[in-house]
């Protein structure tokens, strides 16, 4: 067989490639790659920051042991987490997709309002979100907690409990839409005037063509959404386990290697919801795409033979 | 030509960047444990493998006992990092080198209570660990072998013999190395409302006064009629704090006595008369009906109110808003009485706010460290600096900073305590008594006992009793007597005092 050489071009081309994504590599590697071994092999140390330095010693996976069975703080912790979580997505999701439909209508001052929904994106941040929370502005008066406390007592107080406080902060979750509602309004923004017009033609009514012509057309969008808001909620300033992880790290007396395996754990479970959601909103790969797919593969074969 | 050229410098530049960062990594090393348990490389320090029980630090110092010679000729530096107080330290810091020409002490600033004990922490990571610091909690500097084993310093100090009693049996945390002193020392304070006293025509109670007297006067001073209230409370300075302390003689928090705590009498009194003068209404309880309907503001601070005759309170509140003009004119006139001794016990121990200070373990110069320990806290040289720095020093714009001291000496020398008097008003004999009452401070938990921390977050907070979480609420509810879980509370602290003491060992070595 005869061997292809690269012509000059192509491997200087292949170099400016590189040398632009060089930043990026050493990026990833330095503060993604670098980090994310460190801090597993963290997790299976007892970590000391001695005044000369710091000292691994390895514990096998005692760390994680601990986490499950000894402080039972973190596991309370993570499945209030996921019982939220998974109401909220639902809230946050449907609330997005309601308001970027009406967005998407030809109403009056549209980019006002529209800016207002994505306000709270950029100024409802980090210590400002802190504050309004400690003020009790996340909270509807209306909403009468100790009535939902009551309706829900005979669930067991690791589910009750995450109800209660999802109630009680349902500002916060809609403060949390924003990104999301400009998501739909793009995917929305993308489907084709002209199918709404021939489904309209055939007497197709605004129910049918939401359900017909908008779900369809958006769905990856939902999925997209999910995904965005479970990792929003994961990471933001409001999280209780976060802010754990953080105490242990520093101020408890159990240190980084402790703190590390709580944080592998969070993953961990962050990526079971990541699954769930996606084994949930996925859209399923139409079953004629594929049997086209394949044809045109033996048509290529062919031709090549 | 361009293209290439600005292609090839941004590689470069980024690769240095990166180069960079690498270079500034942790330093990972296995020395630091030998570090701790074997501590000082100087000659004369001691390791814990031979600290003897004999050579215990409560041990007073013999009249032979003489420190080893300071180094006078190196040319020394030495890191000391502090929380607060910066003007302060500078000031101590640059009189320690007029003293000591040849140490250069640098004062660090690694952030303020809520990421100081991170900030060492990271600052250690990297083996840069400030030769002499202060800390706020005792797990970290366990934890990490941060101590040195500044035993045969502290036993061969004559000076040492002055520090205050009560202190000295905390220097030690396994009852044998000395490892660390009080940095600054705040007592917790029973502030009397003169102004109130006066309008209901009551007579101040002595000084000197009981446990069973402040009750008594909570509950006499408590006037509905008169929208006043007997007392209020800050957290951590109320009858549960250091009713246990006075009345058995403690050695810190719920009646510690340097092994187990006791809370059956003490605690379980100080929790029932809390509860009890809660729901009689002699508390100001903010945020409540009462109170609201009292002061016309349910938010209002009692503390600062006027309708409180007793405050229980920290020293730093007395600086920070009574002698203010906003509380003056309220008519309000706060004199700070010490917390009141246990009835008929032997010793007049107290809770106080106390920051500790130690010498790392990786000092290069342990001899100079503990030079400089001393001087930022107990010495009286060093004290009289401080005192000096309470009169003169201003801050930029030229205002004084201190109206009043902010921390209290820590021996038992008169002529200093004298001196520390002058900067008090003269006309308030208060001041007299509060100094001449207040020298046996026992630390709070946190600081006094190993294993604290945690024991009262997860087990005395956080844990069920009879359906309520935490053991006070479940009193205050009136859902437990107290007297019904001190048994189960004692195991418990015990269990969390014997794991921390293990962890100790495991760092530091067991003698």
């Amino acid at each position: 067989m005869k061997k292809r050489r690269l012509s000059k071009r192509t491997l200087r081309n292949w170099l400016y490639a590189y040398m632009f994504l060089a930043p990026w590599i050493i990026g990833v590697l330095v503060l993604v790659v670098y980090p994310l071994i460190n801090s597993f092999n963290f997790s299976l140390n007892t970590v000391r920051m001695m005044p000369k330095g710091m000292l691994l010693m390895p514990v096998g996976f005692k760390n994680y042991h601990d986490l499950f069975v000894v402080d039972t703080t973190f596991l309370q912790a993570l499945i209030g987490f996921a019982v939220r979580t998974v109401p909220e997505v639902a809230i946050i999701t449907t609330f997005s997709l309601v308001i970027s439909i009406m967005l998407n209508q030809k109403i009056k001052a549209r980019g006002f309002f529209r800016s207002i929904f994505f306000l709270p994106v950029i100024i409802a941040t980090g210590p400002v979100m802190n504050e309004l929370v400690s003020q009790g502005a996340a909270t509807v008066p209306i909403v009468n907690a100790q009535a939902i406390a009551e309706a829900v007592s005979f669930l067991p107080v690791w589910v009750s409990d995450p109800i209660v406080d999802m109630f009680s902060s349902l500002i916060l979750i809609l403060w949390n839409s924003g990104v999301q509602i400009l998501i739909f309004l793009a995917a929305l923004q993308k489907v084709s005037p002209a199918l709404y017009e021939a489904a309209k033609i055939d007497g197709g009514s605004g129910w049918e063509c939401f359900w017909k012509i908008t779900m369809p057309s958006i769905r990856p969008m939902i999925l997209l959404n999910a995904i965005y808001t479970v990792i929003w909620l994961a990471t933001g300033g409001q999280n209780e386990i976060i802010d754990l992880i953080y105490d242990n790290m520093f101020a408890s007396s159990r240190g980084y290697g402790y703190a590390s395996a709580q944080a592998w754990t969070y993953s961990v479970a962050i990526l079971l919801m990541l699954g769930l959601f996606w084994r949930l909103l996925r859209v399923p790969p139409d079953k004629s795409d594929k049997i086209e797919r394949k044809k045109r593969e033996r048509l290529r074969k062919r031709a090549r033979k | 030509m361009f293209k290439k050229l600005v292609a090839a410098m941004l590689a470069l530049l980024f690769l240095l960047a990166s180069a960079g960062c690498m270079g500034s990594k942790v330093e990972p090393t296995t020395a630091p444990a030998e570090a701790a348990t074997k501590a000082p490389e100087a000659p004369q320090a001691q390791t814990p493998e031979s600290a003897a029980p004999e050579a215990a630090p409560e041990a007073a110092a013999t009249p032979e006992a003489k420190l080893p010679d300071l180094d006078a000729s190196t040319p020394i530096t030495l890191h000391y990092a502090t929380w607060d107080d910066y003007d302060m330290a500078e000031l101590l810091a640059s009189k320690f080198t007029e003293k000591y020409p040849n140490i250069t002490v640098v004062v660090d600033r690694p952030g303020g209570t809520d990421t100081y004990m991170s900030a060492l922490l990271t600052m250690a990571s990297d083996g840069q660990l400030p030769d002499v610091y202060q800390f706020l909690e005792l797990a970290t500097p366990i934890n990490n072998g941060w101590f040195y084993d500044f035993s045969e310093y502290w036993n061969n100090d004559p000076d040492t013999d002055l520090y205050l009693e009560s202190l000295k049996e905390s220097v030690s945390i396994d009852g044998l190395r000395a490892m660390r002193v009080v940095g600054e020392y705040l007592p917790e304070v029973a502030y009397l409302d003169r102004g109130v006293f006066n309008k209901l025509n009551v007579p101040m109670p002595d000084y000197n006064w009981t446990y069973d007297d402040m009750v008594q006067l909570v509950k006499d001073m408590t006037r509905p009629d008169q929208n006043i209230f007997g007392y209020n409370y800050m957290g951590g300075a109320g009858p549960v704090t250091f009713g246990p302390i006075t009345q058995n003689d403690a050695l810190s928090e719920f009646g510690w006595d340097g092994e187990n705590y006791h809370l059956a009498g003490a605690w379980a009194d100080s929790v029932n008369l809390m509860a009890q003068l809660q729901q009689n209404g002699n508390q100001a309880l903010q945020g409540t009906d009462a109170w609201a309907a009292a002061s016309g503001d349910a938010n209002m601070w009692p503390g600062n109110s006027g309708l409180v005759a007793m405050q229980l309170d920290a020293w730093w509140t007395y600086n920070n808003i009574y002698t203010k003009s906003e509380a003056i004119e309220k008519g309000i006139d706060m004199v700070p009485y010490v917390i009141p001794r246990g009835n008929g016990t032997a010793t007049n121990r107290k809770p106080a706010f106390l920051d500790y200070s130690g010498i790392s373990s990786g000092t290069d110069f342990p001899r100079e460290a503990y030079e400089l320990l001393k001087w930022m806290s107990f010495s009286k040289e060093g004290w009289l600096v401080r005192i000096e720095g309470f009169k003169t020093l201003t801050d930029e714009a030229g205002n004084k900073i201190y109206d009043l001291p902010n921390c209290f000496p820590l021996i038992n020398d008169e002529s200093l305590w004298a001196e520390y008097r002058k900067l008090y008003p003269a006309d308030e004999p208060a001041f007299d008594a509060f100094f001449e009452l207040c020298r046996e401070p026992v630390p709070l938990g946190s600081q006094g006992i190993l294993g604290f921390a945690q024991w009262l977050g997860e087990v005395y907070q956080q844990g069920d009793f009879n359906g309520y979480t935490g053991v006070e609420a479940a009193v205050f509810a009136g859902a437990l007597n107290a007297n019904d879980a001190t048994s189960e509370l004692e195991e418990k602290g015990r269990q969390y005092y014997l794991d921390m003491l293990n962890v100790f060992y495991s760092v530091y070595g067991k003698p």
